[in-house]
């Protein structure tokens, strides 16, 4: 800002533009300040996939979702700062064949009747300018927590047609291994490197 | 010594022949580990998905002469985007009309190998009642046996992208749910 003043000045010339530009200047500055307020989102279940993708038997790639998700988001890109909280229903996995549902809710897997929730909740989010570009934190599978870092591939914000919600939607993902986790089972079949990508779309809560 | 020359030409000939004869191999889809899948973007930000649960097929494949056949009909009835009130809205005229047309077929003629490796299948993808040319890049194409069973078979996934409304889906175009549609398709099949 400081750099641009006197190069504009130079251009305007008069103190009747100077003073528009001032004003201009303020403008944008109430506007940043009211951007700067943390924005709450709240996942839209219906818009948004948690998919897991893992090596079947070295031959193929094999993917699963999670019907039933629910997460807040808190964004806060001027400061740099935000929190996600988002969690999955463990019993709602659903690979589009019930026999390996069933293996994958079962004990030896996900074990849903024990842990019916997987948890992520963030403990620190990464910006490029205004950009969230990562998000560092916990994530909580079978009650056993470790540190995992998301990686914002797509972040995009509008409204939905017809002057709808306003809202965004981000592209994430990670990769895990599944034994971490304690969920050791059938490795000669399923592979141990778990591919998590979350398609989320959220609707901002705060007016 | 040119009468043996001939004789021997020919026999060299019909082992070639025969052995690649031999070498046409007929692959069954394994239905429940070659789901496809369909992703879509929505409202401009938003990104959905979709697959189809059930889908039956045959692959044959000649190394030799690097040729090779795919046909693979999905049933749309089995569609899923993980949300019931959405799968009513793909199942209904605007999308898939699946009361009409139950089937979705793609039919490839054209493989493409690159070294012993299936890289691209050129094919007719016929959708609502319209048939087009579709190319599916093919990437991680690896044959060996499963585990368990010791069948022999192949994997490998798929790829496209295909614009809807060439084959007349156009309902919520352009804003709310894209033209422009990705399709992945891991494959598992058994050889026969």
């Amino acid at each position: 800002m400081k750099s641009s003043s006197p190069s504009r000045s130079r251009h305007i010339g008069n103190s009747e533009a100077f003073t528009a530009g001032a004003a201009a200047w303020l403008a944008l500055g109430f506007a940043a300040a009211a951007a700067a307020a943390p924005v709450v989102y709240r996942v839209e279940p219906e818009f948004t996939y948690a998919e897991f993708t893992v090596s079947h038997i070295g031959l193929s790639r094999q993917r699963g979702h999670f019907g039933r998700t629910q997460g807040t988001i808190v964004l806060d890109p001027e400061q740099h700062s935000g929190s996600i909280d988002f969690v999955v229903d463990a019993t709602s996995i659903d690979t589009g064949w019930s026999v390996r549902d069933e293996f994958l809710r079962g004990e030896n897997m996900f074990d849903a009747a024990h842990y019916p929730v997987v948890r992520f909740h963030s403990t620190q989010l990464v910006f490029d300018r205004e950009r969230l570009i990562g998000v560092a934190g916990e994530l909580t599978l079978r009650d056993v927590t470790r540190p995992v870092a998301l990686k914002v591939e797509r972040l995009e914000c509008g409204k939905e047609p017809d002057g709808g919600r306003e809202g965004c939607g981000a592209g994430v993902a990670t990769s895990i291994k599944r034994s971490d986790f304690g969920m050791n089972y059938a490795h000669t079949l399923v592979g141990d490197d778990i591919d998590l990508s979350f398609q989320v779309t959220a609707f901002r809560v705060t007016p | 010594m040119t009468r043996l020359l001939v004789a021997a030409t020919m026999a060299l000939a019909l082992a070639i022949t025969a052995g690649r004869a031999a070498a046409q191999e007929t692959y069954t889809i394994d239905p429940v580990h070659s789901q496809p899948i369909f992703e879509a973007r929505h409202m401009g930000f938003s990104q959905q998905r979709g697959s189809f649960a059930k889908s039956t097929g045959k692959i044959t494949l000649d190394r030799a002469a690097k040729k090779g056949t795919v046909e693979v009909v999905i049933d749309t009835t089995s569609i899923k985007t993980y949300d019931s009130r959405l799968d009513e809205q793909m199942k209904s005229e605007n999308f898939f009309n699946v009361a009409k047309y139950p089937t979705l077929t793609f039919k490839g003629n054209n493989v493409v190998f690159d070294g012993d490796r299936v890289v691209q299948v050129d094919g007719d993808l016929t959708m609502l009642g319209v048939t087009k040319p579709v190319s599916l890049k093919v990437a991680n194409f690896v044959c060996g046996e499963h585990p368990s069973n010791k069948k022999p078979m192949c994997g490998a996934e798929a790829t496209a992208t295909i614009m809807r409304s060439e084959w007349g889906m156009k309902y919520a175009l352009p804003k709310s749910v894209s033209d422009e549609i990705k399709l992945t398709i891991p494959i598992e099949a058994y050889r026969e």
